[in-house]
């Protein structure tokens, strides 16, 4: 169901009539101002969301379309075409025309990984990075009451058996956890799950030893009820300033996902400036640096020729990992 | 206290019984509609939730969230074509009421019965939720994998004129269930490189398909076989097609036992509105007094299917509001909704936003009484559906599957995948395979087999701990009595009441 961001309004809740009358002037104004120059963007932009409403990444895409909006002056259309992980809006992306009008939002391992490990119709050479607007605080959780503090101690416990079970929800859990398994001598036996709440949930319960999450535990975290073994990224988690990072404990992985928009490949160059400088002005904006720290994502943004380095970077660290771990 | 009348206080804002009453509405009439459902009125609105107040925009959700399942027995009674999967059931005695002119009896008895259901969810939500939620975090998955192990007797006990034919389907439903990507290792499993497949078979392109389309086959089939007489098929105003006390007091019994089933399976996450009315349908008619005739038009049939499916929705925010954990879809939404805002629910939301809660609860309330309403009214006007010929329902309806259909995935691919499986149900239709029983095995495959490896990873595999688990023990005891009973019950003929 494809749903208009209002070029100005603010995600507060502006009264609807005003919002609607609003965006009915601006409409106007632009149909007065464009015939005048054709010059990107001259149309409404559409980014399909690899994931369902309501999820971290279609929240974030949200509202950085709306500051993007903003910032071309035209309205830009959010799209969810949830399925495989953002493998189906990405390889839908594939065959759209690479005029800036079509983008695609999802998790960077839908390009970083997923290709690397099933056949897909699309490869990481498909595309043109646009923006990364966000990090999510993956990480190894376990209950209080076992009185681990770190991942070390939770290794240390499962010396004693030798073996140690944690709940799962992703390939990259299951490599990770092979690594960390390997470094540690002991076996750690992933137990699959279809969602980030299960994972909390069977950890909560109290029927699996740890959990992958890549942060649906974060309330839970902050009330206590939930302990953080480590985070999984190159850096802490803001919000969390005591969990080490799987480096700092020593493994020598880690993995990082981010909110990536991407175009196809191919993108004109003028184009591409205005996408990245509109997205940069998105990922500086109060409204999602506040979003970024409600949802407990790291304040990362990144575009253009850096985000493309750091993309294949990433590609790379992958590549290494599944070599390692198999 | 002072919170809990605050919190009252927002609800009763004209703000929040507006938005309330605007999703009672969507809700009823994306429930009514065949091919539009839950899934695809949530994605409308969550949107435009963004753009509200916090307790606003919940309220809205919740409206939807309720009245769709509401609304979907509507059709399933007066054309046999449910609007939502978990309406199935209703169809099995609520579509044969309608045929011997008592539908107004039978919408009444599915009105009445979604809102006590609600009305017990909602109560356990507000009285109990910590414990109870304390109590669902207990079911792991040696638990559940009892759990749905239970659920497959149902398959027995749904499965119509042959039990073997009714496993078949059911058997088959599980097959279809197995499509997609490995849970363990991402493997790809009958998907023949179809990308759109990795996720499994769509369920709204296998509900719709296989409910409605096939229906609308069948019902053309109908009208060209003998065109003359299909419209006077129909008895309209019969003289008992009333609901007094008399028949409150005749269905009573079920719409409690059916709100605590509803409410017990709402509790568990995984399990859904589809199954709660299977397994309270399937247990009325385990227990049915001799003289009523499940899947002839018994009205306990509609009150256990109706009753059931709407307990469902409150008791599934139990885990939401207590701990902080979505177990349903529905919940996970109002998540969204309520982060998008600024709140966080986690344990200490009861602590940190008393007055949002006690707002929450009382738009869930004010949603059950405009449920009450809307129904009431709508009801009035709906009856008149069944003098609507069939040459008129039958394009409107098909032209609604493949709207819908489209609208959930904007794929085509997900249309072909709605109209395979309507000829599907039809030729199962005519070769007396259930698709009852089908749906039954599609909609618990995927959590059967979660439950069933996620426990052999956690017991590593051996029997003996189930000793550990006496709650896993006994619901498996009750399962293997259940299966017994069901198989020995002689079934009725033509039980499935698949209107031919």
């Amino acid at each position: 169901m494809p749903t208009f961001a209002p070029v100005s309004a603010p995600l507060s809740a502006m009264p609807i009539r005003s919002a609607v009358r609003g965006a009915a002037l601006l409409a106007a104004c632009l149909v007065l101002a464009v015939p005048a120059r054709a010059e990107w963007p001259e149309k409404p932009i559409t980014i399909s969301v690899g994931f369902a409403a309501g999820g971290t990444t279609d929240v974030a895409a949200r509202a950085v379309a709306e500051v993007v909006a903003r910032k071309l002056g035209q309205p830009v259309v959010i799209e969810n075409k949830a399925g495989a992980g953002g493998a189906i809006a990405a390889t839908g992306l594939t065959k759209m025309p690479a005029d800036g009008y079509n983008l695609v939002a999802t998790t960077s391992t839908t390009i970083t990984l997923d290709p690397q490990l099933m056949k897909l119709g699309y490869a990481p050479a498909d595309f043109t990075y646009v923006a990364a607007v966000g990090e999510f605080p993956e990480a190894f959780i376990a209950l209080p009451k076992h009185g681990w503090k770190t991942l070390n101690d939770a290794m240390a416990a499962a010396k004693a058996t030798g073996r140690m079970n944690y709940a799962s929800n992703t390939a990259v859990d299951r490599m990770i956890s092979a690594a960390i398994a390997k470094k540690a001598g002991v076996a750690l036996v992933p137990v699959p799950t279809r969602s980030g709440a299960e994972v909390v949930t069977q950890v909560m319960g109290g029927h699996v030893d740890l959990g992958y999450s890549s942060g649906a535990y974060y309330p839970q975290a902050k009330a206590g009820e939930i302990a953080v073994m480590a985070v999984l990224g190159d850096k802490r988690v803001a919000g969390l300033p005591d969990v080490p990072t799987l480096k700092e404990l020593g493994y020598g992985i880690s993995s990082v996902n981010l909110i990536l928009f991407v175009a196809p490949k191919g993108l004109p160059g003028d184009v591409a400036r205005k996408l990245d400088e509109a997205f940069a002005a998105a990922g500086s904006d109060p409204s999602i640096v506040s979003l970024m720290e409600k949802r407990s994502l790291n304040n990362f943004v990144e575009t253009g020729a850096a985000l493309a380095k750091t993309v294949q970077d990433h590609i790379d660290g992958y590549a290494k990992l599944i070599e390692s771990s198999k | 206290m002072s919170d809990a009348l605050l919190g009252l206080g927002d609800a009763l804002a004209p703000l929040t019984i507006g938005f309330v009453i605007l999703g009672v509405l969507l809700g009823y009439v994306i429930g009514v509609l065949p091919g539009l459902n839950r899934p695809a009125a949530l994605a409308i609105a969550i949107p435009i939730s963004y753009y509200l107040t916090p307790l606003a925009a919940v309220a809205f959700l919740i409206g939807i969230a309720k009245a769709s399942g509401a609304g979907g027995a509507t059709t399933a009674i007066l054309i046999n074509t449910p609007g939502e999967p978990n309406a199935a059931v209703t169809c099995l005695d609520g579509y044969p009421l309608a045929r011997a002119g008592k539908a107004k009896q039978a919408l009444k008895v599915a009105l009445y019965g979604s809102v006590i259901g609600d009305l017990v969810g909602t109560f356990a939500l507000i009285l109990l939720a910590r414990p109870l939620a304390t109590l669902a975090l207990g079911f792991g998955p040696v638990e559940m994998s009892a759990v749905m192990v239970l659920a497959l007797t149902f398959i027995a006990a749904l499965a119509g004129n042959s039990l073997l034919r009714g496993l078949a389907a059911g058997a088959f439903g599980l097959l279809c269930a197995t499509v997609g990507l490995d849970i363990e290792s991402s493997t790809p499993r009958l998907t023949f490189d179809q990308v759109a497949l990795f996720d499994g078979v769509p369920l709204l392109a296998v509900t719709v398909g296989m409910l409605a389309l096939s229906e609308m086959i069948i019902q053309a089939e109908e009208v060209f076989s003998r065109p003359a007489d299909a419209a006077s098929a129909v008895v309209t105003d019969a003289a008992g097609d009333r609901f007094g006390w008399t028949e409150f007091r005749h269905v009573l019994p079920t719409f409690l036992q059916s709100s605590l089933v509803g409410t017990a399976i709402g509790l568990l996450p995984g399990l859904g509105p589809t199954v709660a009315s299977f397994a309270s349908y399937a247990l009325a008619k385990r227990f049915a007094k001799p003289g009523e005739q499940f899947g002839k038009g018994e009205l306990k049939g509609v009150a256990a299917a109706e009753t059931a499916d709407n307990a469902v929705v409150p008791a599934s925010f139990i885990p939401l509001f207590a701990l902080g954990l979505p177990g349903s879809v529905s919940a996970a939404i109002l998540i969204a909704a309520l982060t998008i805002h600024g709140v966080t629910p986690g344990p200490r939301l009861f602590e940190e936003q008393p007055r949002l809660i006690y707002g929450i609860f009382g738009a869930m309330l004010i949603a059950a009484l405009v449920m009450l309403v809307v129904g009431r009214i709508g009801l009035l006007a709906f009856a008149q559906l069944t003098r609507v010929p069939a040459t008129i329902i039958i394009p409107v309806v098909t032209m609604l599957c493949l709207v819908g259909a489209y609208l959930e995935s904007h794929s085509v691919f997900a249309v072909g995948m709605m109209v395979g499986f309507g000829l599907l149900g039809y030729l199962m239709h005519r070769f007396d395979y259930s698709r009852v029983t089908f749906l039954i095995g599609f909609v618990i495959g995927p959590q059967l087999e979660l439950s069933v490896r996620q426990a052999l990873i956690i017991t590593e595999g051996k029997v003996t701990s189930l000793a550990h688990h006496p709650a896993a023990l006994t619901v498996l005891m009750v399962a293997l009595v259940a299966a017994m009973f069901f198989m020995r019950t002689p079934r009725q003929a033509r039980a499935e009441g698949e209107g031919s």
